[in-house]
């Protein structure tokens, strides 16, 4: 009978509902009747959750559109609930990745504020989330979640042509990730071995994204200075923005971030899963300039490593501990006894030992839109344009051509934006920002057929 | 795997409803809308109570305003609308008052947005009223931050250039301090 409350993917939905039941009997009946009708208020849950489930099985087969589509309710719910900052996240990475701009920066705009808000998180939810179930916290993600969404609001507002939005964005996610590193004491242990100051964030993208937005918007600063120092494979971009040899960005969000997976006894811990590992490097070939190679900006498995907060665990261990010694307890002293209140006694103690190894399972949510490598090139294209395609050496992603793209100037460069997967075969979609929004025109039939895109007019806050 | 973290929508009602949640509301340092209602309002006041403008008679010749530039160099998001609703209100606030009669001012609008009015008998270019002075303003923050709080001061500068010397004719700014204190769930 154990097993059955070792919550599976759809099992809690049930079991929260019995083990609920269980709990309130050894409480007061008013008690428990508030609690079973909670219970009920929560199902509407899971209509959500499984609307949840449909987008992400949509953004995976990269039918971006429709998974946008499924995170807007989630997304657009009001008032706010738990899940508001993470299905906003949601809804603009979709959106983003789908060409529909204005709602990527409007709903990761309102991720931005709640990330931003102090106290969204009250006592009595921190309480909950400590005797009870953490799952009644707001969604804020670990930082690296964070920084990846001040990331994905920065390529939405690049795309706008708003510089000023992605400088606030980059330092944003620096600053979010110095926060951190500075109030945890394991990463002050592993920055001070490895030499990095701790007033600074390592999170290089942060600090090249802003340096490029600082360099269009003429104000001064270090940041592709201290990108290069962190990331040393990011010079040929920054010194193509310092000198002012580059009109047009290509930024590549490629393959599935890490999965939040529980582990341990009673799913009481968790573990970052990498699902897709090695690009290999980006290769970006204008005909008649020759192939650049990138190496990744960002990697978001290795982030996911780096930056954990785990402020919980010792609660949900301790529930973990706990709910075993009731169940153990209960059901021996149902089982030895032959007093009919002792073994009645002993069943309410095994209940609430159940119950309470229920609630110790780790929060797993997260954001499962995040890339597994982030991918920058600044290019210098030809006055009339040029094809380009973009490979990668890991052999598993085909090329991708984006044909005649128009070049910018390094004061207003263009800016394209791909989402690459390698799930289900490969996929990806160019989102560009000189008016056009890219529409898939082949689709390959295997892992290694060139894909390339028409590219269909697009109006900036029309759709 | 990828779905596991999403399914726990019960337990998380049931723990809701025990300690009665409330719904998180948005609550940052950023720039509100009573600043920008306070913000504008004394920026008009000051700018019709200047000496530049108060020596200013009908008879005079005419100066024509423009407002090419907002620049957002705080540490929080500021997206266009915003930036033009703030000098879109400032202009509205001295539009209001007798300033345009009695001191012999005209606004024109920003060069980028007259030019949305081009057509095939219609030449914006042509037909706009040369600017002779442009409203600036730009938002400066000092920002500080740590895991349990955020501080931003903001400096909201505004300014009257003489486009014709460059000098800067009047100029005055609004200052606004927010702090919100976080938990470490925050």
């Amino acid at each position: 009978m154990e097993t059955r409350f070792h919550p599976g993917p759809l099992q809690p939905c049930i079991v929260a509902g019995t083990a609920a039941r269980s709990l309130v009997q050894s409480l007061r009946p008013g008690l428990g009747w508030i609690v079973i009708l909670a219970g009920f208020a929560g199902l509407g849950g899971c209509a959500g959750d499984q609307a949840a489930r449909l987008a992400i099985n949509d953004f995976d087969r990269a039918d971006f559109g429709s998974a946008a589509v499924g995170f807007r309710a989630g997304a657009e719910a009001r008032p706010f609930n738990e899940n508001s900052l993470l299905n906003n996240a949601r809804l603009g990475m979709a959106a983003l990745a789908a060409g529909d701009i204005d709602t990527s920066v409007g709903a990761l705009g309102t991720a931005y504020k709640l990330l931003e808000s102090g106290g969204v998180n009250d006592e009595s939810r921190i309480f909950a989330a400590t005797v009870l179930h953490e799952g009644v916290l707001v969604y804020k993600g670990e930082p690296f979640e964070q920084a990846m969404t001040y990331t994905a609001l920065a390529w939405g507002n690049a795309l706008k042509g708003d510089w000023e939005n992605v400088r606030v964005c980059a330092r944003a996610s620096v600053r979010r990730l110095a926060d951190f590193q500075q109030a945890d004491p394991n990463a002050k242990d592993r920055m001070a071995r490895e030499g990095v100051k701790l007033v600074e964030s390592t999170f290089a993208l942060g600090y090249l994204l802003e340096g490029v937005a600082n360099h269009i918007l003429n104000e001064p600063g270090d940041a592709l200075d201290r990108a290069v120092s962190l990331n040393g494979s990011l010079r040929p971009v920054a010194d193509a923005v310092k000198s002012g040899r580059f009109n047009t960005l290509v930024v590549v969000d490629w393959g599935r971030g890490p999965a939040k997976s529980p582990r341990g006894d009673d799913n009481a811990q968790t573990q970052w899963v990498p699902l897709d590992e090695s690009a290999g490097e980006m290769r970006v070939t204008v005909p008649g300039e020759g192939t650049l190679a990138f190496s990744p900006a960002a990697d978001v498995n290795r982030m996911s490593a780096d930056y954990r907060w785990n402020n919980l665990g010792s609660a949900r261990a301790f529930k973990s501990g706990l709910g075993t010694v009731l169940v153990v307890g209960g059901v021996t002293t149902a089982a030895a006894s032959e007093n009919k209140s002792a073994q009645i006694a002993g069943l309410a103690a095994a209940g609430a030992g159940l119950l309470m190894k229920l609630l110790a399972s780790a929060d797993t949510r997260h954001n499962e839109l995040l890339p597994a490598r982030v991918f920058v090139a600044a290019l210098e294209l030809p006055a009339q344009g040029a094809d380009i395609t973009i490979g990668f050496s890991g052999g598993r992603t085909a090329p991708i051509t984006i044909p005649a793209a128009r070049p910018g100037t390094p004061s207003s460069p263009s800016v394209f934006y791909v989402r690459s997967l390698t799930a289900h075969g490969v996929r990806a979609r160019p989102v560009t920002s000189w008016g056009y929004n890219a529409s898939l025109q082949a689709r390959s039939a295997d892992d290694t057929a060139r894909q390339t895109w028409e590219p269909v007019p697009y109006r900036p806050g029309s759709d | 795997m990828r779905h596991q973290g999403i399914a726990l929508g019960p337990v998380v009602g049931v723990c809701a409803g025990l300690v009665g949640c409330a719904a998180p509301r948005i609550n940052t340092t950023m720039l509100t809308t009573p600043d920008i209602i306070k913000m504008t309002d004394q920026m008009a006041q000051s700018l019709n109570a200047s000496a530049a403008i108060s020596s200013r008679s009908a008879g005079d010749p005419r100066w024509v305003f423009t407002m090419d530039r907002v620049t957002n160099r705080t540490e929080h998001l500021l997206d266009d609308s915003e930036k033009w609703g703030i000098m879109g209100r400032f202009r509205a606030n001295l539009a209001q008052t007798m300033l345009a009669r009695e001191r012999a001012i005209a606004f024109v609008l920003p060069a980028a947005e007259w030019s949305r009015y081009a057509g095939a008998d219609f030449a914006p270019e042509q037909a706009r009223l040369r600017p002779t002075h442009a409203l600036r303003a730009e938002f400066r923050s000092d920002t500080a931050t740590d895991l349990l709080s955020r501080r931003d001061a903001y400096l909201c500068a505004f300014q009257l250039l003489d486009l014709n010397s460059g000098a800067i004719v009047w100029e005055d700014s609004y200052e606004v301090k927010y702090a919100v204190v976080r938990n470490s769930f925050d």
